[in-house]
């Protein structure tokens, strides 16, 4: 933390703080608030695989019944990879066709990532340590070819149009899923990576997520009157 | 000036033309955002000929505003304002979901509407770009087609400008029902399903400008803030503090049909001729069974006390609703004498759909379904209706005909205040001692009398220059976290103060951590909120041009909150004359104004309002 927070009343929140930030296990080794600059620099140093071994790989499971559309996920990412809040910069996004059917959209870190291959400059690759996808944002050319290549049409350019977006897991402890289990919603919990990709959540686009999940809470009949596919 | 966008859209309807506007930073930190500054805004442009503005004419300002903390602060909302149509001054009306973040995002602080488009339009935002387009298509819908519309043509036209973007993400949706078209005083601007800007009546303003909806899609961060790890610790401290609420998270205001009653007497009853009811199938419990998503919130928010509710089969099949939240279960329940959840739930639909607000709209209801019950309104002047208590079909039919206008629906569509006027004339006799309201707008469902309720304050709607918003009511001593000069805090820094899990001591430094500037509880409480207040005091004073009220005389209690409570544990039970005259009294003082109720000269001067008192001396308030 750079520069501590004034005052008697920020002190004791500070210090709430610190107490919650050492729930996760990334955090126990930061002594920092989250979404600090210096937290995130130490977060970043993380990613680069000083904490984090191959045999701890986590996988992101979603249950869309549970999110309370409250979006804290995407400020979280936000803040992380941007230092701002910054919805559309967010690498997980909350889709929203149908108010009441919100649906947390984010890489499912397929076993042989077709958008990988896709890439016709190589700036996609499979991260050794998570298994997250990398983006290496110099090489890309926002070119999209990966977008339509994903099954789940998941990754999405950078809103200043230089870059494809695509969930980098935060080094392998992510904060999407931190916030919402904070809150207690757990829309998005971790598991360890199971080398069984069979049971594993298979990519889809939000559109085929707001069917299923609308048709759930709604009925089907409801859901066609209120959402033009 | 950071926290801001930096400019505001400024946009005739009359002649299509859109301009930006910017405010000196200055303006921006005595009137901060939301409600403040859109009684700043009001008082420039209209102040001059107040009395005379229509609040359905073209001259009126639709205003809708973000603050400084919209965004950062966990639990977001957005300020529509105007001239009101209800009670004739400045209401800040909020209301939750990611419009105002959206807004931020593509470069805008707010906008300001003026004038009337000559067909049914509605406004879309991408960015820098600004279109006013053709509603024809959605002009008499209700809300879920109007969503449904919006939400595909807006996703469309984006993807269409942004071909490699990849999948696009839905624009945030401010609209209107069939009652804000129509012109009804009882309108909301609504947001989603149920999420509505209700108290003011701002619904009918936008409808009278033509305007059925507001589209916008921000791609960018929001603004950038002073001090970003001061705002990155106190939004993860602030929100901790939201999670630790367990009993509101879990029931939201969903437990207040039963609590309110049970509990504390103070919920309208078959239009308040009771508060008090015992009816556990009215409980939270039974709502519970209907609650598709236990939690559901919007942009940034800690606590998530909405409920989606959902009925997936039998006679009401497809109702969707939040909850209801208390508001709705009071006066689409309990105030027409309907105790069943799968009722109200549907009722409040059916509320949503056509753009009613629950509070102005189930309160009209129960003014007729008394006046019916006395015998004073006939099935004859209801259109064959039997407006027995009880009956959903007979309110469902009632509530039809208030939003198309037609008979005697044209009369409820003016409010309960207006209506008890119009039927009294038509009936050639007083019908006040009925309307419970205050200076032209139905009270939230909370009830004074038994002194049980949060509010509990004899002068709480009395005093406030927001009339029956409970929200915003009144208190001695005005100063700290419970009056009116702590409600203008959260409409004008603009977030939501049912998210708000501190005090407002952590609001102040968590400003200063956005704005760059610092701001002092005394500075807000003495001088700045006051401000703001006495504004809007002047503004519902001068009133017009179809009401007036009197300072004092009007400053009162409606006749049924006088009478003892008939039931329950506080039966017997009343407001204390002596006593409401002498807070009443204590508050004029503390706030600046006369015996009467008129802010002072020295009040008015002293904030550097000259050209208020000026304009009160013109019309008449200065002997």
């Amino acid at each position: 933390m750079s520069s501590q927070p004034q005052g008697e009343v920020q002190s004791e929140l500070f210090k709430l703080l610190r107490e919650n930030a050492q729930d996760c296990p990334t955090s126990t080794q930061l002594s920092h608030t989250p979404h600090t600059s210096s937290y995130i620099d130490d977060l970043n140093a993380c990613k680069r695989g000083i904490c984090m071994g191959q045999q701890n790989r986590v996988s992101i499971n979603r249950d869309y019944a549970l999110c309370s559309g409250c979006r804290r996920c995407e400020i979280a990412c936000s803040l992380l990879h941007e230092k701002r809040i910054w919805s559309e910069a967010s690498r997980v996004r909350v889709f929203m066709f149908v108010p009441g059917i919100e649906i947390p959209h984010l890489c499912f870190q397929c076993d042989r990532p077709k958008c990988v291959d896709a890439c016709p400059e190589s700036a996609l690759s499979v991260d050794e340590q998570t298994g997250a996808i990398n983006v290496d944002a110099q090489i890309c050319t926002a070119c999209g070819l990966c977008i339509d290549a994903c099954p789940g049409r998941v990754p999405h350019l950078h809103p200043d149009g230089s870059h494809v977006l695509i969930c980098d897991l935060c080094g392998g402890d992510p904060e999407c899923a931190k916030t919402c289990q904070q809150g207690k919603w757990n829309a998005l919990t971790l598991s360890k990576r199971d080398d069984d990709s069979s049971t594993r959540q298979q990519p889809a686009t939000p559109q085929e997520l707001t069917r299923r999940t609308g048709t759930l809470i709604l009925g089907e009949r409801t859901l066609r009157e209120v959402w033009d596919q | 000036m950071r926290g801001y966008a930096g400019k505001f859209l400024d946009v005739d309807l009359s002649s299509g033309e859109i301009g930006e506007r910017k405010f000196p930073d200055r303006i921006l930190r005595d009137y901060v955002g939301g409600r403040g500054l859109a009684t700043k805004i009001l008082w420039d442009t209209l102040g001059k000929k107040w009395e005379t503005v229509d609040p359905f004419g073209p001259e009126n300002l639709l205003l809708i505003l973000t603050g400084p903390l919209t965004g950062y602060f966990p639990g977001t909302k957005v300020c529509v304002s105007g001239k009101s149509p209800q009670c004739n001054g400045v209401v800040g009306s909020t209301v939750a979901g990611e419009f105002g973040v959206d807004l931020k995002c593509a470069g805008y602080d707010g906008l300001i509407f003026a004038g009337r488009a000559e067909r049914p339009c509605y406004m879309m935002i991408c960015d820098d770009q600004v279109e006013i387009k053709d509603a024809s298509p959605i002009w008499g819908k209700e809300g879920r087609e109007t969503i449904r519309y919006l939400n595909k043509k807006s996703i469309d036209e984006t993807k269409a400008k942004k071909p490699r973007y990849g999948e696009v993400k839905e624009p945030s949706i401010l609209y209107i029902g069939p009652a804000g078209e129509n012109r009804t005083r009882v309108a909301v601007v609504l947001a989603k399903y149920a999420h509505a800007a209700g108290y003011g009546g701002y619904g009918g303003v936008m409808g009278s400008k033509n305007l059925k909806a507001v589209v916008a899609k921000g791609f960018g961060p929001l603004p950038e803030v002073h001090d970003q790890d001061t705002m990155a610790a106190m939004y993860e401290s602030m929100s901790k503090k939201g999670f630790e609420r367990e009993q509101f998270r879990r029931w939201g205001t969903g437990g207040g049909g039963y609590y309110f009653g049970a509990g504390t007497s103070s919920e309208p009853i078959r239009n308040w001729q009771e508060e008090w009811h015992d009816i556990e199938a009215y409980s939270g419990d039974e709502f519970d069974k209907f609650w598709a998503k236990k939690y559901w919130g919007d942009f940034g928010c800690p606590v998530t006390c909405l409920k989606l509710a959902v009925l997936r089969n039998g006679k009401y099949e497809g109702a969707i609703c939040d909850n209801p939240d208390y508001e709705l279960q009071s006066y689409g329940g309990t105030n027409l004498g309907i105790f069943d959840p799968e009722v109200n739930i549907h009722l409040a639909s059916i509320i949503n759909e056509v753009g009613l607000c629950g509070i102005q709209g189930g309160a009209v209801l129960g003014l007729a379904g008394e006046l019916y019950q006395r015998g004073i309104l006939t099935k004859d002047d209801l259109q064959g209706i039997e407006l027995e208590w009880g009956n959903p079909e007979a309110f469902e039919a009632l509530l039809r005909l208030m939003v198309k206008r037609q008979g005697i629906g044209d009369a409820l569509a003016q409010g309960v205040y207006r209506a008890a006027l119009r039927i009294g004339e038509m009936k050639g006799t007083d019908l006040m001692q009925y309307a419970v309201q205050e200076k032209g707008m139905a009270i939230g469902g909370h009830g004074i009398r038994s002194g049980k309720d949060f509010i509990s304050n004899p002068i709480g709607f009395a005093c406030s220059v927001q009339g029956g918003d409970h929200g915003s009511a009144a208190h001695f001593p005005p100063e700290g976290d419970h009056g009116e000069l702590s409600a203008i805090l959260h409409d004008s820094a603009v977030y939501c103060m049912f998210a708000k899990s501190v005090d407002n001591a952590v609001v102040f430094p968590f400003y200063e951590a956005i704005t760059g500037w610092k701001l002092t509880a005394d500075e807000w409480y003495k001088e700045k909120a006051l401000r703001i207040l006495q504004l809007q005091r002047v503004m519902l004073l001068l009133g017009g041009p179809d009401v007036a009220w009197r300072p004092k005389t009007d400053d009162d209690n409606p006749p049924r909150f006088w009478e003892p409570m008939p039931s329950g544990p506080y039966k017997g039970k009343t407001l204390n004359r002596a006593s409401f005259k002498r807070t009443r009294t204590k508050y004029y003082r503390a706030v600046g104004w006369d015996e009467n109720g008129v802010p002072t000269p020295e009040t008015l001067t002293g904030l550097g309002l000259g050209s208020v008192n000026s304009k009160l001396k013109a019309a008449g308030f200065r002997d």
